[in-house]
């Protein structure tokens, strides 16, 4: 596990992470337009004319993914068509379990990104090299020994910022800034918890810090949530606080009902966050160090319900940044009902394989440490470098 | 996601008021039409904010065919047009003159009055369509004109007052003004017992049904409290729930496995009533997720 | 010892001790009822709840409709929540937890609120009795057979994974080195034993809402020969095997350790945990009457054992939410809190394993820390919560002439008699002692009790 997150060019790399939760409706993102069977399994939901946008002659984008599709054009946004694993379970939970985990077959409690952070920071001598955007830790980021750092808002994270009343935070930080110290202790309370507060203090200093030193010509929407976690991300990034895995995540995608409506108003609000955040990464310098990977936890039925479409299988994800080659990677699964597993589309790409992409291509960590196996890193994910 | 309310529109659509707990946010009112479960439009989704619901409890129609909505979560009565557009709302948590602590069933009489239960307040206020108050009745207890956690609340052609004194386990009948009437019910799963009735409705064909929600069963009595009938659920799969099998194979088969063909057809946790100038019933069985329709005389439709 | 004696009265800071870990704790006034009701007569309160439907089951099922019928964990989590915030019979909770994580289930793979909870109320309803009772009965749940893969165990085809936790995990345990008193010949035994023990196929939730799971045993499927199971041969059924496996020494002290460790401190004693193994086979394995032993011991009673445990999320969550009395009709803040217990890294009805959670100093890293100390702060600065009301209360009438240590010393009186560490008390006298901004007593005790609960000492119980 001897890596250090760095890539080739000595430069740290990072990684962020968005994802898309409730189970993204793989057709109705990247649509097979010219399939006559997509129309016949979906008489409702289907998509044509100018609610997609080609990108070639047979499958199109979302119409409501144009600026995807301004990222495509450039080159740098590689689309990885029907991605999954063997046998899928349709459980939001369980099937978000086996992408965090990287384990589809037995239940797990180690995140792969937990295990990544570890490989990267072994002692854990910075409390922020993970950090996640959202309340509470998804099991990706779960791993012995790793903290990380769960942040709603930066400006608000740390000890005390959801106090109402009239005490004063000045005050009470000062004081259990002085009793979360190192010292030698006969066990209670513990070394190891002083050491811990000493790092969650640091670490809140650090992060809240980071909006002050960041400034760009970037205007993310106030209004939409994933381009305010995004905006976060490229703060603390600019901060250069060391933090290499970024997570964040956005929904709820998971449209059984109303889904013309919903799904087009989720990819309106991933697609501009992102053409944003793309924008600010180049400002701030980190567009040749920094990969976007998004998923989800499974793809949807072929067939619509009337109204939506329900749990299936087999998906679609991305990955970005100027380190990634661009365009259409893999088959598009067959509709065919012969090729179909139990009405969904039959994955083609495992999604191990992407993810030790990530980590032999990207971040330089050690895959088959992390995954406890040697998957098959794509290597035509990967641009040549300059 | 549990449809907890359910009322016709004078021009025959279904609305469905739905709620969930506090971290699920599929709360909202859906409009379907009645015959075919088309499904039309929603409104008063999730959130505290102006036109929306948080722990919606129930609704019901004005003679201008405006929708009154109560949420106990923020203690406030909402209007909307039938169209799902946001008129207005009022109240604010309290126990003083005109105020809520938690109000649970809504009724709007010949005039146009609301009668609004106030169910942890153990009374029930009368408000003016355009949110003014006007009188109040009940105290909390076991006597006569007294309540305990009442919930449901119906209006008959009378305008008498009929409530669902939920922990009580009994219905209560007050006059227009408030006076108590007649009662009936006791504890228990016998013929005319209740466990914690939800919800009373006086039916267009002259029955009160109530919804006997911890008996999972519906009791149908005539206005003496005589009981006539017990519903215990006859569900059939609805439209939607054809369409979700069809689409969804290996839960299909799931279902054909499973063997409790007749347990799916039982009520569990029935709430609101509506009955339609056509003899039918439509009952929120709201942990099933469905409205269970009756055709008054002879067999259950469909749901 | 370096903990300075808060209470002077030891009889007051020995029944907070109890009431924190038979329970969640409680508040200054409740601890003050225990007192007049004596202490071993408390541990037979709590020990001996009377099971059944609370009184206020209505209610929850009312407010909380979707929990009724719950589909999915999330669903289900208002249930429990209210029970542990505010059931009298705190043990039954505390107990239910323990086995929650010892007989762990995994919501998300069997993805069935509604079966979960039926397995927190059979933690309530046997948790406290026999251990083979406890273990007959989560071998007959149809969510454990789901959720070990019982339902894929043949005739023909054993599939090991039921009988290798049940030796493994839920009775006998292994060592450091990852030895059993077992072999796999005893694996292979169990296996066979519950060939044909399963769930019935069940309606698909998403449809119409859960049906509850059974359970069934299909004889065809069970394979009839015969079986050496830990040194006894013949053709052993489940209950058969659970019988066999209750009776192995190794399964006494495997589970009076976990109660140990549970109960009274992150690190086993050996001495004291062999004492309560023997208990456990006087009494035919009475998970009641190891308690008991545990409870009444001059061991449990020492000084020394006192916040030895880092608090669970759970034991963080409903401790300081039973400090500030508030819950008295189930609303949105009930629910909430299952929510606080998971972003400190507990999700209950959710164990991450069949191993359940790792108890100790794993619970708190630095991201979970931020979530303690957040949350515990922002609840004690509700002030119309009638406890803190009564803790304000209580440091008022202590008198204003107290010096900074004796002011401290209130403060921690009136949030159930706690104690801290030396090094923490100077911190807090200093505090106390310096100039405060605060004019208002109020305020100033609220401060105090903030501080109090964000420091290390108050991660322990």
């Amino acid at each position: 596990m001897a890596s250090n997150g760095n890539g080739s060019n000595g430069r740290a790399k990072n990684l962020v992470v968005i994802q898309l939760s409730g189970g993204n409706d793989y057709l109705n993102t990247v649509v097979p337009y010219q399939d006559g069977l997509y129309y016949d399994y979906r008489p409702v939901m289907g998509l044509s004319g100018n609610k997609v946008i080609p990108l070639d002659e047979r499958v199109a984008f979302n119409s409501h993914m144009g600026p995807f599709k301004r990222l495509f054009d450039a080159g740098k946004m590689a689309v990885i068509m029907g991605i999954g694993y063997p046998e899928p379970n349709r459980s939001h939970f369980r099937s978000m379990d086996i992408w965090h985990t990287a384990e589809p077959e037995i239940a797990s409690s180690e995140g792969w990104l937990g295990k990544t952070t570890k490989a990267i920071d072994p002692e854990g001598k910075n409390p922020v090299t993970a950090v996640n955007f959202g309340r509470g830790l998804p099991r990706a980021l779960a791993y012995p020994g790793v903290s990380v750092a769960s942040v709603g808002a930066l400006e608000s994270y740390g000890l005390y910022t959801g106090l109402a009343g009239a005490s004063n935070r000045d005050a009470l930080l000062d004081t259990v800034s002085r009793i979360y110290q190192p010292m030698s202790q006969e066990g209670f309370p513990s070394l190891q918890i002083l050491q811990t507060g000493r790092g969650m203090l640091d670490g809140a200093d650090l992060l809240r810090s980071a909006p002050d030193a960041y400034s760009s010509n970037v205007e993310y929407n106030a209004d939409n949530p994933i381009a305010q976690s995004l905006k976060g991300v490229a703060q603390v990034m600019s901060a250069d606080l060391g933090t290499r895995i970024f997570y964040t995540q956005h929904g709820s995608f998971d449209t059984h009902t109303n889904e013309l409506v919903n799904h087009a108003k989720l990819w309106d609000e991933v697609s501009e966050a992102v053409e944003c955040f793309w924008a600010d990464l180049a400002e701030q310098g980190q567009a040749d160090d920094t990969v976007i990977w998004m998923f989800s936890e499974f793809g949807r039925r072929i067939e619509d319900n009337g109204a939506g479409t329900d749990h299936g299988s087999g998906g679609v994800a991305f990955m970005i940044g100027n380190p990634v080659k661009g365009g259409l990677h893999g088959e598009y699964p067959s509709l065919d009902p012969a090729d179909q597993l139990e009405g969904d589309v039959h994955y083609n790409t495992d999604y191990r394989d992407a993810y030790a992409t990530i980590l032999d291509e990207f971040l330089h960590v050690d895959s088959e440490w992390v995954l406890k196996k040697k998957f098959n890193p794509m290597t035509e994910l990967v641009a040549s470098r300059a | 996601m549990n449809p907890v309310d359910v009322r016709l529109a004078r021009d025959g659509n279904l609305y469905v008021l739905s709620r969930s707990n506090a971290s699920n946010k599929n709360v909202r009112i859906s409009v379907v039409t009645p015959i075919d479960s088309e499904f039309l439009f929603e409104f008063a989704n999730w959130g505290t904010e102006p036109g929306k619901a948080t722990q919606p409890t129930a609704m019901d129609f004005g003679p201008d065919d405006r929708l009154y909505l109560a949420d106990e979560f923020t203690q406030t009565i909402s209007v909307f047009e039938k169209d799902g557009s946001f008129l207005t709302r009022w109240g604010e948590e309290g126990s003083g003159h005109g105020q809520f602590n938690r109000p649970s069933g809504l009724a709007v009489d010949s005039a146009g009055d609301l009668f609004v239960v106030d169910h942890l307040n153990a009374r029930v206020q009368k408000w003016s369509p355009d949110g003014q108050h006007l009188s109040s009745f009940g105290t909390f207890g076991t006597g006569h004109g007294q309540f305990n956690f009442p919930w449901g609340i119906s209006i008959d052609d009378q305008d008498h007052v009929w409530i669902a004194d939920w922990r009580n386990d009994r219905i209560q009948r007050f006059s227009p003004e408030g006076e108590f009437v007649s009662a009936f019910g006791s504890s228990g799963n016998a013929d005319g017992q209740f466990d914690r009735p939800s919800s009373v409705h006086c039916g267009r064909d002259g029955n009160i049904y109530v919804s006997d929600w911890r008996n999972d069963r519906v009791q149908v009595f005539d206005r003496d409290g005589t009981h006539r009938e017990t519903l215990v659920g006859s569900a059939t799969l609805s439209r939607w729930c054809q369409e979700f099998l069809d689409v969804n194979p290996e839960q299909a088969g799931w279902r054909e496995n499973s063997g409790m063909a007749e347990r799916e057809k039982l009520f569990w946790r029935p709430a609101g009533i509506e009955t339609g100038p056509d003899g039918r019933i439509y009952i929120a069985d709201s942990c099933r997720h469905r409205i269970q329709i009756y055709q008054r005389a002879p067999e259950p439709a469909l749901v | 010892m370096t903990t300075t004696t808060a209470a002077t009265d030891t009889d007051t800071a020995l029944m907070a001790h109890l009431l924190r870990r038979a329970g969640f704790g409680a508040t200054r006034n409740q601890i003050d009822h225990y007192l007049e009701k004596g202490y071993e007569a408390t541990v037979e309160e709590l020990l001996n709840p009377e099971y059944g439907e609370p009184e206020d089951q209505d209610l929850l099922d009312r407010y909380f409709i979707a929990s009724t019928e719950a589909r999915s964990v999330g669903h289900a989590d208002p249930q429990w929540s209210w029970r542990m915030a505010t059931s009298p019979k705190q043990l039954e909770e505390k107990i239910a937890l323990f086995w929650h994580s010892l007989l762990a289930v995994g919501g998300i793979k069997l993805d069935h609120g509604m079966e979960m909870l039926t397995e927190i109320d059979l933690f309530r309803r046997v948790g406290l009795g026999k251990f083979r009772t406890l273990l007959l009965e989560i071998s007959r749940n149809p969510g454990m057979m789901y959720w070990l893969d019982n339902q894929n165990s043949h005739k023909d085809a054993p599939n090991e994974n039921y009988g290798r936790e049940l030796l493994e995990l839920f009775s006998m345990g292994i060592d450091q080195n990852g030895e059993g008193a077992y072999t796999e010949d005893d694996v292979k035994a169990a296996a066979r034993a519950f060939t044909g023990w399963a769930s019935k196929p069940t309606m698909p939730p998403f449809f119409l809402g859960p049906f509850p799971m059974e359970f069934r045993f299909d004889p065809e499927d069970h394979d009839e020969r015969d079986k050496t199971l830990l040194g006894e041969t013949g053709n052993w059924n489940g209950d058969d095997a659970v019988n066999i496996i209750v009776q192995q020494p190794a399964t006494a002290e495997f589970i009076s350790r976990r109660l140990y460790q549970f109960f009274v401190a992150d690190e086993p004693d050996q001495q004291e945990v062999r004492k309560l193994a023997d208990v456990f086979t006087e009494n035919d394995g009475e998970i009641r009457a190891v308690l008991r032993a545990i409870f009444n011991s001059e061991h449990f009673k020492s000084e020394e054992i006192r916040f030895r445990k880092v608090k669970s999320p759970a034991e963080l969550v409903y401790g300081t939410a039973r400090l500030t009395d508030r819950f008295d009709l189930p609303d949105m803040d009930t629910s909430q809190l299952a929510n606080y217990a998971m972003f400190m890294g507990q999700h209950l009805l959710n164990p991450p394993s069949v191993e359940g959670w790792h108890e100790g100093e794993e619970w708190i890293d630095s991201g979970a820390l931020v979530e303690r100390i957040n949350f515990a702060s922002s609840q004690l600065e509700r002030t119309d919560a009638p406890g803190v009301e009564q803790m304000l209360e209580r440091v008022r009438s202590a008198g204003d002439s107290l010096s900074p240590r004796e002011y401290v010393n209130a403060c921690l009186d009136a949030m159930g008699a706690i104690q801290l560490s030396d090094r923490t008390m100077n911190i807090l006298t200093e505090h106390a002692a310096g100039q405060s901004i605060h004019q208002d007593q109020r305020n100033r005790a609220t401060e105090m009790f903030q501080l109090i609960a964000s420091t290390p000492d108050y991660q322990y119980c």
